[in-house]
């Protein structure tokens, strides 16, 4: 069972990297030039930070709506800084930093789907300048009507290009 | 000796409660293990449910059901380790009955420490996480995942010791977990069974308590 699906993993990655290779041709530029060595380590530690402190803005803001009576500066604090690092995700993932390069949860796939990738990072973007513009009005009730999607962008990316936490 | 009797050892609740717990422990692993949190809260929930339950049924319910007849002390254990003859009743025995409490115990605090738990992207997380910070939260899914391996210890020993009933002392342990019924000596009293309305009572009082901590535990919270 187990082989069969790794098998089809493989299979699909596969089928997946030749598309790719075809389109890449025509694909935009990518945002960064390939890194190795010491800087594509550097760049992998600053992603695993940043994605923590993602996570942990995430977990506040998560705290302070579901208490029902959310403390709006620590709110708008976290959505600010929320904002601020997905803006500097597009930098976190330069080719070379993949789970050959070293022990990380970045996924192959990142690399094999590069367009679809890139809309994952600008979705995450947007739900992130949506979240901190609704915050920022100061009004509990706009910021939790947006954190669904801010939440919702995180998943479609980890669903698909980051592994499991226990492996 | 004359001929084993097949009598009622364990209700209809009993016999729900057992088997749901089975699958629900069983999905709660699977749904963490692959991603599914939110279903993984709604059936740990779920298992809260069925636990307050269990403890309620255990006051009130069928005599097999009650902890007080079946809870032993050392002596009693010991007794039955040294003899097993020592020991002829309907229901668990002072061993089994060791056996139930461990993973009664373990799995409340297992499901307690879930409450308090936020998972690691901090999109979902147990009804009560927001009564505490943001990294005792974090520390809390951390002992909530270690703690499982206590639970599945106890799960290992407890199957274990049914095959070992089953291969050398001849006993049908799993059989009369779903029939309800079971060989006894006879003239060993069966189960005397509890009332259907009140088992009714405590899955709802269960069901209720859990619904009170999914709200917050009002007024305590908020
Ligand atoms: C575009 C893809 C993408 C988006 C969007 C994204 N992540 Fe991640 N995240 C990743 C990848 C890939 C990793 C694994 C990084 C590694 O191990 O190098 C990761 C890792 C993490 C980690 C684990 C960090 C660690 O090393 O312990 C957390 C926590 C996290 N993300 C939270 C979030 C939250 C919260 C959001 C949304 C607000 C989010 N992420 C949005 C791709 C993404
Ligand atoms: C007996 C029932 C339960 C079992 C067997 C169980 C088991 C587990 C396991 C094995 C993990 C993985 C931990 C890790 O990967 O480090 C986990 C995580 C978690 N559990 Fe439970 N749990 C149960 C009940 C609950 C309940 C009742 C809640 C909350 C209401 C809950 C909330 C959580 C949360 C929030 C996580 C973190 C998920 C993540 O890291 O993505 N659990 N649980």
């Amino acid at each position: 069972m187990r082989k069969t699906i790794v098998a089809a993993a493989a299979v699909i990655a596969l089928v997946a990297c030749s598309k790719q290779n075809q389109t890449r041709v025509s694909a935009p530029a990518p945002a960064s030039a390939t890194v190795s060595g010491a800087k594509a380590k550097s760049v992998m530690h600053e992603r695993s930070d940043g994605m923590k402190k993602v996570g942990k803005a995430m977990k506040i803001l998560g705290a302070q709506i579901k208490s029902g009576a959310p403390d709006m500066t620590a709110v708008k604090a976290a959505a600010a800084a929320m904002d601020g690092l997905a803006r500097k995700s597009s930098a976190w993932f330069p080719a070379g930093t993949g789970p050959d390069a070293g022990k990380t949860r970045a996924k192959a796939e990142i690399w094999l789907k590069p367009q679809d990738f890139a809309a994952k990072v600008k979705g995450f973007q947007t739900a992130a300048a949506n979240f901190n513009a609704a915050a920022q009005t100061g009004n509990a009730a706009t910021a939790t009507a947006s954190l669904g999607e801010l939440g919702k962008s995180c998943k479609a990316c980890h669903d698909n290009y980051r592994s499991d936490e226990h492996r | 000796m004359s001929e084993p009797v097949k009598v009622a050892v364990w209700d209809v609740p009993i016999r729900l409660f057992h088997w749901l717990l089975v699958g629900l422990i069983g999905f709660s692993f699977y749904a963490v293990k692959s991603g599914h949190v939110v279903w993984h809260i709604y059936s740990g929930l779920a298992i809260l449910s069925l636990l307050i339950f269990r403890l309620l049924w255990g006051l009130v319910g069928s005599s097999t059901a009650r902890f007080a007849t079946f809870v032993a002390g050392p002596e009693r254990v010991l007794g039955y380790l040294r003899d097993k003859s020592s020991w002829a009743a309907a229901g668990h025995s002072p061993l089994g009955a060791l056996s139930v409490l461990a993973l009664l115990g373990a799995l409340l605090v297992q499901v307690g420490l879930g409450l308090f738990a936020v998972d690691e992207d901090g999109l979902n997380e147990g009804p009560l996480a927001h009564f505490i910070s943001v990294d005792k939260a974090d520390l809390m899914r951390g002992i909530h995942g270690a703690w499982f391996f206590v639970v599945a210890a106890l799960i290992v020993l407890h199957v274990g010791a049914i095959v070992y009933y089953r291969l050398f002392q001849k006993q049908k342990l799993t059989k009369a977990m779903i029939t309800g019924r079971k060989a006894l000596e006879p003239g060993v009293a069966p189960m005397r069974p509890g009332k259907w309305w009140v088992a009714v009572i405590c899955l709802i009082a269960g069901i209720a308590v859990t619904r009170w901590i999914i709200a917050g535990v009002p007024p305590f919270g908020g």
